[in-house]
């Protein structure tokens, strides 16, 4: 017996929050639950008792990931962060539906943001929609809603991101992008097209989604992803983002753009961002301490300001050539650059 | 090592003569204890404070703190039935606890339940006395789960089964302390459904008798389950690129900040040359590593681990030749600290 075999399927276990069970109109937390018969359903007071608990192993967690269901209280919409790109956007928002991924990048700040690998899902989406309503009175407003998660990846179980391209479409001052490392590409047939619902593929070499980016869906299945979204009326965007080190790395990345440019046409692309790896100090420490054996979370990074990246001679380089590849098939101007 | 506890000695006697426990002289307080080379089993005696105190004395003697190396706690006892749906545990069966109450504080936790096992699942509450009857438990006002009940068309398998004892919560609070919720476990026999009196130490042991197979199917998960995280961890190659890296920052005159980021080359070093040694095995025609003669890595190989990969081949493509050729060069030891600089920035270059 191998040490993966010893662990519980995904999800064998759902935590959920007594007011939430008992709420006969809630149908999110219903029908995930439904999706889930064998599971066993353990009720709690409040989703922190169970995802806040001391010296929890987050990686044995990511092996056997559990659920929780709750409601969110308080704040739901929060201003953009600095290591983020904004696109220029002046009202730059992001909102969290969930906490933790489905998938296991070994970069993710998730691994050092959270105490726990288990998986939230907040099951009150109509206080979202009401608190960004709020904000749309005063101002437009850009905002990322899968910046946390993955919500592509488990949107079979929440409808979540057809349901926030239905809002956008009825709210004309609202953008929003929805991150993503998955190959979904049957919502596309499923949603209206929405020019200010962004759907935007985090892109990498294939060598770094085979040794870093676990369980996501491969470049192909992003790339085709993406290019159905285009041809279904969607604006996408490429993020080549966050840029990994390794030895052969050019080679690595010029194989990416030949094979991103012979499959879409960028020039369709709604913009690229481009930024080599970043992360905040206070995130990099507990990723190290849990992850030993990860040589993308042991590179010597270089401490700036509070936040870990290459030093800059090198991230310069990585990110001039990356863009040098680009140009040839998008237009400058297009090509946004973390700065 | 696994830490197993348990409050009576008729609920681990085949525990203990089945894994051959031999026991020992005690060295924590009047507790009882018996141990193999992989099993520290400690008879706490009855009620929450014995086993709270006897977790702390063990756990806080026997671990070391680090993490990554949490001790594996086990309780294994009895308890009563308390909810009214008697069709879903007998007297007699097993249970492993995915939900924790303490009576006296109002205070639940919860263990990672990420172990794959057909063992069935129940949630204890904990007191401080023994009680006499159900009725007890329910005045209580903890037991039941009223609200839940008319949720039940929710999901069938939502459980309502609810177990009482007087050690669980406790012991996990306490253990909580020293470990992390996925090493926390408690396995609980129903022994009665609420009349103590019927339970005497003859009827634990033989009802602990028949369940051994489950209780031991478990714990040979959790022993086997160390062991496999203990074969995985690459601590040798760790400590070994410390040793390197203090050897190297005394030697270049390096400070403590110069001497953390050479740490972190080297356990780079050692991953990324790792990955290349595994393909260069599975793949003869690979260019990507070439096996060095022992002899040229001689001075660091001195170190134990160093100069080799976790595969055990040498590689003269990487950090461990430059560090060998510095020394070579003369370059190592450094004259002044000025020098050492400069050879921070030559190590600098493997990573860029």
């Amino acid at each position: 017996m191998n040490l993966e075999n010893m662990y519980d399927k995904p999800f064998s276990h759902i935590y959920i929050e007594e007011q939430l069970l008992n709420d006969h109109t809630n149908e999110t937390a219903r029908k995930i639950i439904s999706k889930f018969t064998d599971a066993k359903i353990i009720t709690i007071h409040h989703y922190k008792d169970v995802f806040n608990r001391r010296r929890q192993n987050v990686i044995a967690q990511h092996n056997s990931m559990n659920l929780i269901l709750a409601d969110k209280k308080g704040r739901l919409i929060y201003d953009g962060s600095p290591v983020c790109q904004d696109f220029d956007e002046k009202y730059f928002y992001y909102t969290s539906l969930c906490m933790n991924c489905v998938y296991s990048c070994d970069y993710c700040y998730l691994k050092g943001i959270y105490p726990s690998g288990n998986l939230v899902i907040f099951c009150n989406i109509d206080d979202y929609f009401s608190q960004i309503r709020d904000i749309l009175k005063e101002h437009p407003a850009y905002l990322c809603i899968s910046y946390d998660t993955d919500l592509m990846a488990i949107e079979e179980l929440t409808g979540y991101v057809k349901k926030w391209c239905e809002f956008t479409k009825d709210n004309q001052d609202l953008t929003i992008e929805i991150r993503t490392k998955s190959g979904n590409k049957a919502i596309f047939d499923d949603i209206e097209p929405c020019d200010r619902a962004i759907f935007a593929w985090t892109i990498s070499p294939d060598k770094v989604i085979e040794k870093y980016e676990h369980k996501t869906a491969n470049m192909d299945q992003r790339i085709m992803a993406a290019k159905t979204a285009m041809e279904n009326g969607f604006p996408v965007r490429l993020c080549f983002d966050p840029m990994i080190y390794t030895r052969d790395w050019q080679d690595e990345y010029s194989s990416m753009v030949d094979k991103v440019s012979n499959t879409i046409s960028m020039n369709s692309l709604r913009d690229i961002s481009v930024g080599s790896f970043r992360i905040s100090e206070t995130y990099l420490k507990p990723m190290r301490k849990n992850m030993p054996d990860s040589a993308v979370i042991q590179y010597p990074y270089v401490n700036t300001n509070g936040f870990y990246q290459y030093d800059e001679e090198l991230r310069m380089k990585m990110e001039k050539e990356l863009e040098g590849m680009l140009v040839k098939y998008v237009d400058e101007d297009r090509i946004f650059h973390w700065k | 090592m696994i830490y197993i506890f348990a409050a009576l000695h008729s609920e681990v006697k085949t525990i203990i003569s089945n894994y051959e426990l031999k026991k020992c002289e005690s060295v924590v307080g009047s507790f009882v204890q018996f141990k193999n080379d992989d099993i520290l089993l400690t008879l706490t005696g009855t009620g929450p404070v014995r086993v709270a105190v006897a977790v702390g004395a063990v756990l806080g003697k026997e671990s070391n703190g680090k993490w990554g190396e949490e001790p594996i706690t086990l309780l294994v006892g009895s308890a009563a039935f308390s909810s009214s749906k008697t069709d879903l545990i007998q007297i007699g069966d097993i249970c492993l606890i995915n939900k924790l109450t303490n009576m006296d504080s109002g205070r639940t936790f919860y263990p990672d339940m990420i172990i794959k096992t057909d063992i069935p699942e129940a949630s204890i509450i904990t007191g401080s006395r023994l009680l006499d009857t159900r009725d007890d438990l329910f005045d209580s006002g903890l037991a039941g789960d009223s609200n839940c009940a008319e949720t039940h068309e929710v999901s069938e398998t939502f459980q309502m089964d609810e177990l009482y004892d007087m050690e669980a919560a406790a012991f996990y609070e306490a253990s909580a302390e020293f470990t992390s919720p996925d090493k926390i476990h408690v396995l609980k026999m129903v022994s009665d459904m609420g009349e103590a009196s019927a339970v005497t130490r003859e009827s634990l042991e033989d009802q602990f008798a028949l369940q051994y197979d489950t209780i031991q199917k478990y714990v040979d998960i959790l022993l086997r389950k160390e062991s496999l995280e203990y074969d995985n961890c690459n601590e040798v190659l760790w400590k070994t690129a410390d040793k390197l890296a203090a050897k190297v920052a005394i030697d270049g005159r390096f400070s403590v900040t110069m001497e953390n980021e050479l740490r972190q080359i080297l356990k780079y070093a050692v991953l990324v040359e790792d990955d290349n040694a595994e393909k260069a095995e599975s793949s003869e025609k690979s260019e990507m590593v070439k096996l060095a003669k022992p002899e040229e890595v001689a001075e660091i190989s001195e170190i134990p681990g160093m100069g080799k990969t976790a595969s055990g081949h040498c590689s003269n493509i990487g950090i461990v030749e430059i560090i060998n050729g510095l020394y070579r060069d003369e370059k190592l030891p450094a004259r002044d600290k000025r020098s050492g600089k400069e050879i921070l920035n030559e190590l600098r270059k493997y990573v860029r």
